[in-house]
């Protein structure tokens, strides 16, 4: 009595078989309500570009795009991205591999100084030089700058894969009869490129939507001009043509970049390796190359700190609104615990769909969370201030509209990392609950959330230091008279008071500070949790 | 229905795509034992399991636990209201609970600390170890509070999935005696999941053998292991010997000669096969005694008994294996008579295990012989 083709089932593959019981497992009508609101709330700045372009007619896009101003904007634009993400490139490979693969002395302490250019925003970085000197104005300027504030994004993940990279790849090259620096560029960087690749693009698509850096260079980009047009015309259809060929860009690195990060989920370097590398020796090149690191240090991180502290320091002495200062931290404390919270919230469905009921609508709805990631700041203010004042005016000008901009802004971050979270927590252990009486929520709620908490908390605290050091979109989206400490400052700058922005700065980088240090202290220890064997 | 039995399925069938993977399953659980179902790796003893416990729907057929439907006809019950416990492979504790917080997990919220989880802790042997969390005990501790922990709540049935399987061998036999004392103290009705046949014998008191998402037999372990159903569950549960032969009656005309048979009987010279463990198997020194002839080809040594694979001198004949103890194992070349111990146990060719290849290629073989000797 044995079912037909049960004989020809042959060895079988459990995992497979898992695999496609679960994708069977059909989702609460709640979860994919919930996830579906989620994509579509992320879909209204792209939405309102592509309602712009059909209301305005074929005629006039032409009129307003095919122009020599848009030419000089995309040529400014390019060169400036190509230029900054190539120097990113080279110095971040550079410093990763001078930190974790020689005998670097300090390397420890390098490893870590390397990295925190990243806590200051690159706009405080560009207004530091701007205030010693307006030389810095300009492509050479704005290139060098941006670099300087941009390179840890290459840096962190291609010296975490030489940390975890297999020394006995190099030592085989060598016994092979390769040569130091044969060696590095025939073994050593194939092995990062995923992860330099993937930097790279991010350091292109902050540089497309980066506003702040380049209206204080005086360079313009697409950003600057979207923002000045808004400026100009309000609700006019030129801002949002360049508002479009800028999310046209972005969308083609994002592209580019799925498609490099799936192959680079097979690269991934065992993460337990047994032996430490022994360190190449620098030999003579010993103490120009720390002189090297020192000095990007220095100009990255030391430069703009100092500067902070000096105009602090002469500030103070010319006496500014302590009441201002504080308020403005108030404000900007609470729009980022707000926003951390609002957006944890929102990822979290999007998370439960994607990781335990996995199929094409589950995949659809994520991919489309992940496209804020090529949206800039300034392309979900002016959609939400558009879209706000014609369909929804009580919420035109109030804290919410702002708060869901920062959602949708930096929801792809919460994403990444309450998906890992999940990803880590099997769903054996909530069916173990249920079986002990527990209803589907509660046993949730009462297993996997806790084990999940410190992905949630680094989820939280990436949203709160996006939110804290975001600029573009407050400018445009705060309710009148609520001034953060990203406004206040740049109030102050751009009428170049350094002294009396440089207080709001100081206190900026201070805030951003503790969860910066949560974070790497989290990533730099244990990534797993300790589990059951 | 059997009204003593804590879990009786009927019917079940369970797809996933275009794969079947239980067909028409029917299995009883008698209240107050243990239940392995054993079945290799892949014949759906895990989707059972979930099935029993309510993660999975079925396609067809019915759950009852006790005079309770669970599962049938447009009827699935909740698995947080079925009162089944169940221990997963790797224990699945909760890895930010400490053990007593683990084991009162399923109890009301006044029970959680209270004596019903030390009682739990005692009978799993692990009192004093409250405090500790999961990633501080061994992996067969981590078993004993996950069984304590399916327990505690005190479910009709304990279901445990495949649990000694991430346990090191020597930990194995050790802890699977402590679950069995334990599950057996709290007077508890298991049913247990496994690939690994000697699991299977040494601990349930009911061992269904699961294939191509039916249970072919059910049956105490000296049953199974003395009169498997046909060929394949033979050598699935223990080791097989299979000979090609013809039957008639008690007695079967073999390669080892004429041998007393038990089991269906078939006269007049059926073809068919008959099966002998490997300790019926007896060599003797060459000519001492009257039974066909051979030669040792490799020996295996398990301290306490041994086996020795032997090719005889009759080419139509296929490799056997005796087993014998330790210490009276022959060497390898050796020539050896073999004798026969007890009856061989006979399954008619239309019965027997039909797939078998190599023994339907040996019946053809015999077949021919047999045909020569007739001319």
């Amino acid at each position: 009595m044995e079912a037909a083709g049960a004989h020809h089932r042959g060895p079988a593959l459990p995992a497979l078989r898992r695999w496609a019981r679960r994708g069977r497992r059909r989702p609460p009508r709640m979860l994919l309500g919930l996830a579906t609101a989620v994509a579509l709330l992320v879909l209204v700045p792209l939405g309102f570009l592509v309602d712009q372009a059909l209301s305005i007619g074929w005629g006039q896009v032409e009129e307003l795009l095919f122009r020599h101003f848009v030419g000089a904007l995309l040529v400014n634009t390019l060169t400036l991205m190509a230029v900054a993400t190539l120097a990113c490139a080279v110095l971040g490979v550079a410093v990763a591999w001078l930190v974790e693969r020689t005998d670097l002395p300090g390397r420890r302490a390098w490893a870590v100084l390397a990295a925190l250019p990243i806590t200051v925003p690159a706009f405080v970085t560009s207004y530091s030089w701007v205030s010693i000197t307006p030389a810095v104005q300009g492509f050479g300027g704005a290139a060098a700058i941006v670099t300087l504030a941009y390179y840890p994004l290459v840096y962190l993940p291609v010296a975490a894969v030489l940390r975890g990279m297999d020394p006995a790849l190099e030592e085989s090259a060598r016994s092979l009869g390769m040569g130091r620096w044969r060696t590095f560029f025939r073994v050593t960087l194939p092995q990062t490129r995923p992860a330099l690749l993937g930097g790279a693009l991010l350091v292109a698509v902050h540089l497309l939507s980066e506003y702040g850096a380049f209206a204080m260079l005086r360079f313009q980009t697409f950003t600057t001009a979207i923002y000045e047009e808004y400026r100009v015309s309000f609700d006019g259809p030129a801002a949002s043509m360049l508002a479009t060929v800028l999310v046209l860009l972005c969308l083609v690195l994002l592209v580019t970049e799925l498609g490099l990060r799936g192959r680079a989920r097979y690269a991934r370097v065992d993460a337990g390796t047994a032996r430490p590398a022994s360190p190449v020796r620098l030999g003579r090149a010993k103490w120009p190359a720390a002189a090297a690191v020192a000095a990007l240090v220095g100009l990255a991180l030391g430069l703009p700190l100092a500067t902070l502290a000096y105009w602090v320091a002469r500030g103070g002495s010319s006496g500014f609104d302590i009441g201002a200062l504080l308020a403005a931290c108030g404000t900007s404390l609470k729009l980022g615990l707000g926003a951390a919270a609002l957006t944890t919230l929102l990822a979290l469905p999007v998370a439960v769909l994607a990781v335990r009921h996995p199929s094409k609508i589950a995949t659809v709805l994520e991919r489309a969370a992940y496209l804020p990631f090529a949206l800039p700041g300034i392309v979900v203010a002016l959609s939400l201030i558009v879209v706000s004042i014609h369909y929804l005016p009580a919420i035109y000008g109030t804290t919410q509209l702002l708060l869901v901009a920062y959602a949708i802004l930096s929801l792809p971050l919460a994403l990444v990392a309450t998906r890992a979270a999940l990803a880590q927590a099997p769903p054996v252990r909530e069916e173990v609950a249920r079986s002990l009486g527990c209803r589907p929520l509660w046993a949730m709620a009462r297993v996997t959330l806790p084990l999940i908490m410190p992905g949630i908390g680094a989820a939280a605290a990436l949203v709160f230091l996006a939110t804290v050091t975001e600029l573009t979109a407050t400018l445009l989206l705060a309710p009148i008279g609520a001034h953060t400490l990203a406004t206040q400052f740049w109030a102050k700058a751009s009428t170049l008071s350094y002294g009396a922005a440089a207080p709001y700065a100081a206190l900026m980088v201070a805030i951003s500070a503790l969860p910066t240090y949560l974070l790497t202290r989290r990533l730099g220890g244990v990534v797993r949790p300790p589990e059951a064997r | 229905m059997n009204s003593s039995a804590a879990l009786a399925a009927s019917g079940l069938v369970k797809s996933f795509g275009d794969s079947p993977v239980l067909a028409g399953l029917d299995l009883e659980v008698p209240s107050g034992s243990l239940t392995a179902v054993l079945g290799p790796s892949g014949c759906g003893k895990t989707t059972l399991l979930r099935l029993v416990a309510g993660f999975e729907r079925s396609d067809a057929g019915t759950i009852r636990l006790g005079n309770r439907v669970v599962c049938g006809a447009g009827t699935h019950v909740a698995p947080e209201r079925r009162s089944v416990g169940f221990v997963a492979q790797e224990g699945a504790l909760f890895p930010h609970l400490d053990v007593a917080a683990n084991v009162g997990f399923g109890l009301p919220r006044s029970q959680r600390r209270g004596r019903r989880v030390e009682e739990l802790l005692e009978l799993v042997g692990l009192d004093g170890l409250a405090q500790r969390f999961p990633h501080q005990l061994s992996g067969g501790q981590q078993q004993r509070v996950a069984l304590a922990r399916a327990l505690a709540p005190s479910p009709k049935l304990v279901l445990l999935d495949e649990p000694f399987d991430a346990l090191d061998a020597g930990l194995r036999s050790q802890v699977r005696g402590e679950v069995r004392t334990a599950l057996r103290e709290a007077g508890a009705t298991a049913l247990l999941v496994t690939h690994d046949q000697e699991e299977a014998l040494s601990l349930a008191d009911v061992v269904a053998v699961m294939r191509g998402g039916t249970i072919v037999q059910a049956a105490d372990p000296q049953s199974l292991y003395r009169d498997p159903v046909d060929a394949e569950v033979a050598r699935f549960v223990g080791e097989a010997v299979l000979l090609s032969s013809r039957l008639f009656g008690n007695r079967a005309e073999t390669p080892l000669g004429s041998l007393s048979t038990r089991g269906a009987g078939a006269t007049g010279g059926v073809p068919g096969t008959v099966m002998l463990r490997p300790e019926q198997i007896r060599c003797r020194e060459a000519g001492s005694a009257d039974g066909p002839r051979g030669r040792v080809l490799s020996t295996e040594f398990y301290g306490h008994d041994a086996t020795a694979r032997i090719a005889l001198d009759d080419p139509a004949c296929p490799e056997i294996v005796a087993r014998s103890a330790g210490h009276r194992l022959p060497r390898v070349g050796d020539e050896v008579s073999i004798v026969v111990e007890g009856a061989a146990l006979a399954y008619p060719a239309a019965g027997a295990a039909g797939d078998l290849a190599p023994v339907a290629r040996e019946r053809d073989l015999i077949a021919s012989l047999h045909g020569k000797e007739a001319t």
